[in-house]
């Protein structure tokens, strides 16, 4: 972390038990850790390691039971449920392993609709929708369904979406996961050129080659950072994306 | 507002038939169990007035009596003089007063106060009583009004329930949209006003097909009922009942959509990773 810039997000001390039938489960056990504006980071780790806990503590979409959590200047382990959902608006973007579309929606409406939940006027959602849309090489899909397209293409739906209300960060969990190696390669190439204009980016992976697209690889390991190490292969220039 | 419309149409293109499908059904019998109740309650009414028009002509004709200006008072009990022109064949002077009350079923109830109503209105001697009964078919479908308005009652009551599953079964199934929403930054009471627009504007669609559909079908099976009888069918439309079923439909749908919109937006959004 280059000193006199300012973390974007911070994590220090965070505990996090899930209670399980027998006994709980210990998923965070006094996490440290911070990220700089415009970092692509990896959290890898082997499964229960705790990385998909982190990923859902950063997003709010689960309470930390100790420790603080800050984003952007807000300490979001002290928000309360609806807070949560408005601090997810206005910083988060989220992209699953499984797309998570809203199938009943067209790819133009699932692409408007972050921007329409923090009031945005349909038109100008829209217009910032197709923007995205023609980036990402969605533009000829605009009127389509979510379930014509291939994963490829739904998971760049899914990264459009994400990248709607311009968030602080974007999380990504195994968003290779569901794609066979073209569609993996083409969703790692996007996130290289997002993260060249400047996107904050936090993915969580198994996959060593997946990793290697982020310029930053931490490990986990018993609910705690093992370490970090650097990009083995750092990703060409790419043109300026968002 | 724009996103809860934006995501409420996505889920009526996704998720809406069954639940439309019984809401109309639920219209529609609501709708033939009213009218059928209405017919019955308007046949055996206008029945009432005739028959106490016409055994109060009888009676006169029996005490030979030619030209009594017969009046009867009938429908079911209420002391309401129905005035009878009973100059038929026989009866063509008009200058013997008598009046006749007939009444089926208020005989007993409201004997004194009719006659008080015809002393007011034609300064006379009560001289004769009869008691008109309805004819056993005709009393038959008068009874079966109470059968028929609980049969409706009962369809309420289960097409309520069914609509209430299918919310339920249809709030499963938005479990995956709902927690998508949230992840995307929906409040708790936005998702839970999704899944009230939704089943109000399932019930508003059926109200609106429905009870036209409903109450044609449903004196269509009158008209059929009345004329294998034999009767001069006196059509009806309880439009006060109907006017009801409206507002009350709507109701009771945001009322059943409490329960799914309160699960789903209790849902953590962490959901989705396990998806």
């Amino acid at each position: 972390m280059s000193e006199g810039t300012a973390a974007v997000l911070g994590m220090q001390g965070v505990r996090k038990t899930f209670e399980a039938d027998n006994a709980p489960v210990r998923a965070l056990r006094g996490l440290d850790f911070s990220m700089l504006p415009g970092e692509f980071v990896a959290v890898m780790g082997p499964s229960g390691c705790g990385k998909s806990t982190m990923l859902n503590l950063v997003a709010g979409l689960d309470s930390v039971d100790e420790g603080e959590v800050v984003l952007d200047g807000e300490r979001i382990h002290a928000m309360s449920e609806d807070e949560l959902a408005r601090m997810r608006r206005r910083h988060i973007g989220i992209v699953f392993q499984f797309f998570n579309l809203l199938e009943g929606m067209t790819v133009l409406e699932n692409v408007a609709l972050p921007a329409m939940i923090s009031g945005l006027k349909r038109k100008p959602a829209e217009t910032r929708a197709r923007d995205l849309l023609d980036l990402l090489g969605l533009a000829d899909k605009t009127n389509q369904m979510p379930g014509v397209l291939s994963g490829g293409q739904r998971q760049r739906l899914a990264i459009a979406r994400a990248l709607a209300n311009r968030p602080t960060l974007v999380l990504a969990d195994e968003p290779t996961g569901a794609l066979d190696s073209e569609g993996g390669q083409e969703i790692l190439e996007l996130f290289r050129r997002l993260h060249t204009d400047g996107q904050t980016i936090l993915m969580v992976t198994h996959d060593d080659d997946v990793a290697a697209a982020a310029d930053r690889i931490v490990r986990m390991k018993d609910g705690r950072l093992e370490g970090a190490a650097p990009s083995p292969v750092p990703g060409p220039p790419a043109p300026a994306l968002v | 507002m724009g996103a809860v419309r934006l995501v409420l149409r996505s889920q009526l293109r996704t998720h809406h038939w069954p639940l439309l499908g019984l809401t109309l059904l639920v219209a529609m019998a609501g709708s033939v169990t009213l009218a059928a109740a209405a017919g019955a309650r308007r046949t055996a009414s206008s029945f009432e007035r005739f028959a106490a028009a016409t055994l109060a002509r009888d009676a006169a004709i029996q005490l030979d009596l030619p030209g009594a200006v017969a009046t009867g008072v009938g429908g079911r009990g209420r002391p309401r003089p129905y005035p009878v022109p009973a100059r038929g064949p026989g009866l063509a002077e008009p200058d013997l007063d008598m009046a006749v009350i007939a009444s089926p079923d208020g005989w007993g109830r409201d004997i004194d106060r009719g006659q008080q109503a015809l002393a007011a209105d034609h300064p006379i001697d009560l001289s004769s009583y009869s008691h008109p009964r309805l004819p056993g078919n005709l009393a038959n479908i008068d009874r079966t009004r109470g059968i028929v308005v609980s049969l409706g009652a009962s369809f309420a009551v289960l097409g309520a329930i069914a609509v209430g599953h299918a919310l339920v079964v249809a709030g499963r199934r938005q479990r995956r949209d709902a927690g998508v929403l949230r992840a995307l930054g929906f409040l708790r009471r936005q998702v839970r006003a999704m899944f009230a627009w939704h089943s109000a504007t399932a019930a508003a669609v059926a109200v609106v097909a429905g009870l036209p559909i409903g109450v044609a079908a449903g004196r269509w099976v009158w008209r059929a009922i009345v004329g294998d009888l034999g009767l001069i069918d006196d059509p009806t439309v309880p439009a006060v009942a109907l006017a009801a079923i409206g507002p009350l439909s709507l109701a009771v749908a945001v009322g059943l959509s409490w329960i799914p919109g309160r699960q789903a937006s209790r849902l953590s959004p962490s959901v989705l990773r396990a998806e």
